[in-house]
């Protein structure tokens, strides 16, 4: 265990999968509909991070996605992993290269997109009373914890520990019957894939449902607890099952609460 | 045992304590013998709560019935409830058990080792395997007043911090910076690595052979533990044999003597005393001084009962020349097992040692398979476990091994029906 965490990976974590989980917002949270209806015409946000690979999401009126295919690019430039860490954090701003109209776009869409998203990753006792909410609140939460063990297990020094453990195929997080997201290890490196599965996993644990989901990954309940009453369950090749678990502590040192 | 086809157990009882407990103790059933380090796969096929014991079986809290292939993990090694060892246990609890001196019935019990473990001449007791390890990894420390220790891939020597990793919670990563490791059978690569650390590394420590979890066990190569030894002596590190898990079962000389070595020091527990609470650190004469020279005791390290029941266990092993009624059952269970595998067209591998067979389906390689199996078969009363090497106890009869199989039978058949 480690006590301390790595400004690069908690960087890497807020890139690929805080900000990666804008294409699940867009798709669960209906707040974030009338938002994108003013996007006049597709937008690409391109982050630039000094010592962190490239990221490019696209905003349309449809929804967000991957890639930088847009008919304008805003490009958010950040001098350090700590400077983007800080702009997570709400401390700090980025330094836009934009023209009007993209700045127009960063303060009328992707900046209440972005405080939307906090909603609902650090939602309050009120929200979370609303169950349409806090359904959409624990699927855009999973998400955001699988691409971060991924970030996690490719970049920490624990993380790419555990990693080093895990043989290569599948590894499926499965709420019940409807939610099937899978993390890909090949020669020690984990990938998500937030594409439907389409192949049979090597291992998998499974939330009984999105209640069960979100207490868990947001620390109101014990993993084990909920393996010995039923409300998780595994199953396959278990230590990768084990090797990601540890790897999702970790990532809990980087996205939870401080002692 | 009815000898028709068996209708699965259900576990109402079981599951009333199990919520009772979660109420109480974290995880409800923490560890090994709990729902998620046991591996029960699905939850719902297994019972969390046994009520009595007897022989090589134990019925749980519903009243179901099972042959047991873990045996408490290993320390029932005569047949649970063993009336020779119960009667020694009982004559010494009549006399005396945790006093303030201890009774001359842990030299007896010392002297017996002694005279029965081929490295052995020295036994220091302790109550748990992992106390034993430590104990020896200390020793090797004290006596090289080197830091490291090299395990082998796969391994487990307890869970003190020491032999734990990096990425557990509650370890810190000076807990286990000096930990160093080598694959299994690999005499060039722990060559390699005593040049690479030379004057370095205090220990090696292993177990006789490697009975990890989830994977085929395998058994050391030919001249293996004879190069390990050799290089243990060229380099002064201490050979650490750990024979927790495998000792009283494949050799009562020790496992380091089964395969034709002598360790430096030898760790003991489970089977030592047929259940009673009791582990033993034996060594060689050199490390004497080291040992006697440590800090290292517990509240009950020196309760008489255990001893007196560890004489009685090992006295009647020694009798039964159990290592090798071991090597006869098992063969004959995990025989039968991959036969009536093949019957339904499933591939069983057995591996390991007979005494500590462990199985896997080889149909898919996630074990998938495997677990469901497992799962029908504790369903139907035989228990074995899908991660973990088994266990085998005297008492187990021939008979008992047809019935395992007929139930084993009727489980392929569940999972060949898909």
């Amino acid at each position: 265990m480690l006590t301390d965490t790595d400004p690069r990976v908690l960087a890497h974590i807020n890139l690929f999968a805080v900000l990666g989980a804008l294409p699940s917002l867009a798709e669960h949270a209906p707040e974030a509909r009338p938002l994108l209806a003013a996007v006049d015409r597709p937008t690409t946000v391109r982050f630039r991070v000094r010592g962190l690979p490239d990221r490019a999401l696209t905003f349309d009126r449809d929804g967000i996605a991957e890639g930088a295919h847009g008919e304008r690019t805003v490009t958010l430039v950040l001098r350090s992993p700590a400077h983007l860490n800080a702009m997570i954090d709400g401390a700090a701003q980025p330094v836009p290269l934009a023209r009007p109209a993209g700045l127009r776009f960063l303060t009328q869409v992707f900046a209440p997109l972005a405080d939307l998203l906090g909603r609902y990753l650090r939602p309050s006792e009120e929200d979370l009373a609303d169950a349409a909410f806090s359904e959409a609140s624990a699927v855009i939460t999973l998400h955001v914890a699988v691409a971060a063990i991924a970030q996690v297990a490719n970049t920490d020094r624990s993380g790419r520990f555990s990693a080093g453990l895990i043989p290569d195929g599948q590894i499926a997080l499965e709420v019940g019957d409807s939610l099937d997201l899978r993390l890909h290890a090949r020669d020690h490196a984990l990938t998500f894939d937030p594409a439907p599965a389409s192949s049979p996993a090597r291992a998998a644990l499974t939330f009984r449902d999105l209640d069960v989901a979100g207490d868990v990954l947001a620390g109101r309940a014990s993993a084990l607890a909920c393996l010995g009453d039923g409300s998780m369950a595994m199953r396959g090749f278990i230590p990768m099952i084990d090797n990601v678990s540890r790897i999702l502590d970790r990532v809990g040192h980087y996205l939870g609460e401080q002692p | 045992m009815t000898a028709t086809a068996t209708t699965p157990y259900t576990y109402t009882r079981s599951r009333e304590a199990f919520a009772r407990a979660q109420r109480v103790i974290p995880a409800g059933i923490p560890g090994h013998q709990g729902p998620s380090e046991g591996c029960y796969i699905p939850q719902s096929a297994y019972p969390l709560f046994s009520e009595r014991a007897e022989g090589s079986r134990f019925w749980d809290v519903d009243g179901n019935e099972y042959l047991d292939y873990m045996c408490g993990y290993g320390p029932n090694v005569l047949g649970y409830g063993d009336p020779v060892v119960d009667a020694a246990a009982r004559r010494q609890a009549a006399l005396e058990d945790v006093v303030t001196i201890p009774s001359t019935t842990m030299v007896d019990l010392a002297e017996l080792l002694v005279d029965t473990v081929a490295s052995a001449d020295w036994a220091f007791f302790a109550k748990n395997g992992g106390d034993t390890t430590t104990l020896a990894v200390m020793t090797a420390r004290a006596a090289t007043r080197r830091k490291k220790v090299v395990f082998v891939k796969g391994y487990y020597h307890g869970v003190a911090p020491w032999t734990q990793k990096l990425d557990y919670p509650g370890v810190l990563e000076e807990d286990v910076a000096h930990n160093l490791y080598v694959p299994w059978n690999d005499v060039a690569a722990l060559e390699a690595m005593f040049r690479e650390h030379r004057g370095e590394i205090a220990a090696f420590i292993s177990t006789p052979y490697m009975h990890g979890n989830f994977v085929d066990n395998e058994l050391p190569a030919e001249g293996y533990w004879q190069g390990v030894r050799r290089l243990c002596d060229e380099h002064g590190v201490v050979l650490i044999m750990d024979d927790v898990r495998a000792g009283w079962r494949l050799d009562l000389a020790g496992s380091d003597h089964h395969y034709g070595i002598e360790a430096d020091l030898v760790c003991f527990c489970k089977a030592i005393g047929n259940g009673y609470n009791l582990a033993a650190l034996t060594g060689r004469e050199a490390l004497r001084e080291t040992v006697a020279s440590l800090t290292y005791t517990g509240s009950y390290w020196m309760s008489a009962v255990p001893f007196a029941a560890s004489i009685a266990t090992i006295t009647r092993l020694k009798e039964l020349d159990a290592p090798a009624l071991f090597r006869r059952r098992g063969t004959e269970l995990t025989t039968g097992l991959v036969e009536a595998a093949a019957g339904h067209g499933l591939t069983l591998v057995a591996s390991g040692e007979p005494a500590l067979f462990y199985l896997r389906l080889a149909d898919d390689d996630s074990l998938m398979l495997h677990q469901r199996w497992v799962a029908e078969c504790v369903r139907r009363g035989v228990w074995f476990t899908s991660h973990h090497n088994h266990f085998l106890n005297a008492s187990l009869t021939s008979y008992d091994i047809a019935r395992t199989l007929e139930i084993a039978d009727e489980a392929f058949a569940a999972v060949a029906a898909g």
